[in-house]
């Protein structure tokens, strides 16, 4: 693993190394982080606690074998914290504790290009939208992220079949939506072959 | 133990990871396989092939950019709260003189994040192929793109190439890139390019992204910074703290940086003879002598003086040999009619008597 020299090195106090985590994964952590719960501020700011964190604890963390999903691991839990918080002090009882993210997609998320109609675009993001919470996070995490299975239970805490389970139910929902857009583009010519 | 693909509906082949490799076509192995596999099993063709239409429109995931600036300011953020605290002293400035200074800090401040983004990570495992001057070499990346690299030039690049992020190197000096088409997406933009389908060269004030293309790139000291395009489609960008600059570039065409205005400028050239030395040739079209110099000052590491200044205006036409240094001078001196001296770096354009 390429990224275990940098974690080490980081691990022994050097600012460099630490620095060259934080730029390489500070995209993919934000857009994640904004993918969870939309708010800006706040994804900042739990990236940033989350990085002033590891420094401070840099001589007790351990190694890891890959350092992106255990930084999404660890930003994931720190925004659930953080809006846990926000939510005692607005005395808003959070009853539904695992439905604490709100993941929605956007028209930006998925490129228009000759695959996709704009109308078939937009049927996409429909049903994806309807999906249940988890399995649209463990889409992302799968498709905009390209986590395997085991990785993105390790994120999610879950065991790697119930990602396997999530995401086929996700797929199943989706394969409906395609025979759909099939009938309708034999319709108009053939699948283009590749 | 391999699964029982006879009998996989829809969602279990979109689900399994090597029949994503085989429709990303990041595995050579998985496309093979699962190429002689459809082959053998016509039953379960449909069923694949749906499954082909869906991880492909999974794939048109894209995350949005993130702005530069805000990483820049958040990683500030991040080195000012991790340094040890230390007794700021009081700055006793007013007025203008105050937010000069404040300004000069921030700017300073963005300046040192901006250059930590933009050039290779430190610490990741590197490689570098380097040349001398007047020596050529083809350097083979591990995604098939072939670089020519011209005198004195050095190439750098991650020692690990993986399919989530772009292929990228950084260029120091001059390339011919014949970089390889990894994307199954027709007529995809450049801008729109997701995992490793873009190619990046970060040539000191420029970034070029290619999805498949062949073209040169010159990177020298003092801002001489070009890029000119012999087939495909390339995406220029100029980014600085305060502007962006990108331009779409079709083939024949040039983009050079210019210091001066700060700003990319684009014209119709014949691409052929800006990549003509990677085939071992120079093509000269009216070329005025100082870019000649500089040619044999950049590529060659060699110093060219001229005794007299009138040679300086002087310009040459015709294509010559690049093999070597000596070769390339005599030709230069018969079709001009003066004679060259070399003593170690240092050349003399001399008159004939």
């Amino acid at each position: 693993m390429p990224a275990q020299p940098l974690w080490d090195a980081f691990r022994q106090g050097d600012e460099q190394a630490f620095t060259t985590i934080f730029v390489e994964h500070y995209e993919a952590l934000y857009n994640y982080g904004m993918k969870l719960v939309g708010d800006e501020e706040l994804v900042r700011d739990s990236i940033q606690e989350l990085f002033q964190k590891l420094w401070e604890r840099r001589a007790v963390l351990e190694a890891v074998e890959t350092i992106k999903p255990y930084l999404f691991k660890v930003l994931r839990n720190r925004i659930s914290d953080n809006l846990k918080m926000a939510s005692r002090r607005s005395a808003r009882q959070q009853s539904y504790h695992e439905e604490e993210f709100e993941v929605v997609y956007v028209p930006d998320d998925f490129l228009t290009a000759e695959q996709l109609s704009s109308e078939q675009h937009a049927q996409l993001l429909a049903v994806l939208n309807q999906l249940p919470q988890r399995q649209r996070e463990v889409l992302y995490l799968k498709y905009f992220d390209g986590f395997s299975y085991e990785k993105i239970s390790e994120v999610m805490s879950l065991t790697a079949q119930s990602v396997r389970n999530l995401i086929y139910r996700a797929i199943k929902a989706l394969k409906e939506l395609l025979l759909m857009m099939l009938a309708y583009l034999l319709f108009q010519a053939q699948v283009r072959y590749w | 133990m391999a699964p029982d693909y006879t009998t996989f509906q829809t969602e279990d082949f979109v689900l399994d990871e090597s029949f994503q490799a085989f429709v990303a076509g990041s595995d050579a192995a998985a496309v093979q396989f699962w190429q002689r596999w459809l082959a053998e099993h016509p039953a379960q063709q449909p069923a694949a092939e749906q499954a082909q239409q869906l991880v492909l429109m999974l794939g048109q995931a894209r995350q949005p950019v993130t702005s530069a600036q805000r990483k820049a300011q958040d990683l500030q953020r991040l080195r000012r709260a991790i340094r040890q605290p230390q007794p700021a002293p009081m700055l006793r400035t007013q007025g203008l003189r105050r937010k000069r200074l404040v300004a000069g800090a921030l700017l300073f401040l963005l300046v040192l994040g901006a250059g930590f983004w933009l050039w290779p990570a430190a610490g990741l495992q590197r490689v570098q192929y380097a040349t001398l001057g007047g020596e050529q070499r083809a350097v083979q990346l591990p995604d098939g793109s072939v670089v020519v690299l011209n005198g004195n030039s050095r190439l750098t690049t991650a020692a690990n190439w993986d399919a989530q992020s772009p292929r990228e190197v950084w260029l120091e000096g001059e390339a011919f890139f014949r970089v390889s088409h990894l994307t199954r997406v027709p007529n995809l933009p450049v801008a729109q390019a997701t995992g490793n389908a873009k190619f990046v060269v970060h040539a000191g004030e420029l970034n070029v992204s290619v999805l498949g293309t062949t073209f040169n790139v010159i990177n020298r000291p003092d801002g001489f910074n070009k890029v000119t395009l012999n087939s495909g489609k390339v995406l220029v960008e100029h980014t600085s703290l305060l502007s962006h600059d990108a331009l779409l570039m079709a083939p024949g065409e040039l983009v050079e940086f210019t210091p001066v205005r700060h700003t990319l400028a684009k014209h119709a050239v014949a691409p052929e003879a800006f990549s003509a030395w990677a085939s071992g040739t120079l093509v000269f079209d009216h070329t005025p002598m100082p870019e000649i110099i500089r040619l044999f000052r950049d590529t060659y590491g060699l110093e060219v003086v001229v005794a007299d200044p009138a040679l300086l205006r002087q310009t040459v036409t015709g294509t010559l040999p690049n093999k070597s240094a000596d070769v390339l001078l005599k030709a230069l001196s018969k079709s001009m009619g003066i004679r060259t001296e070399r003593h170690g770096n240092q050349v003399h354009l001399l008159p004939l008597n």
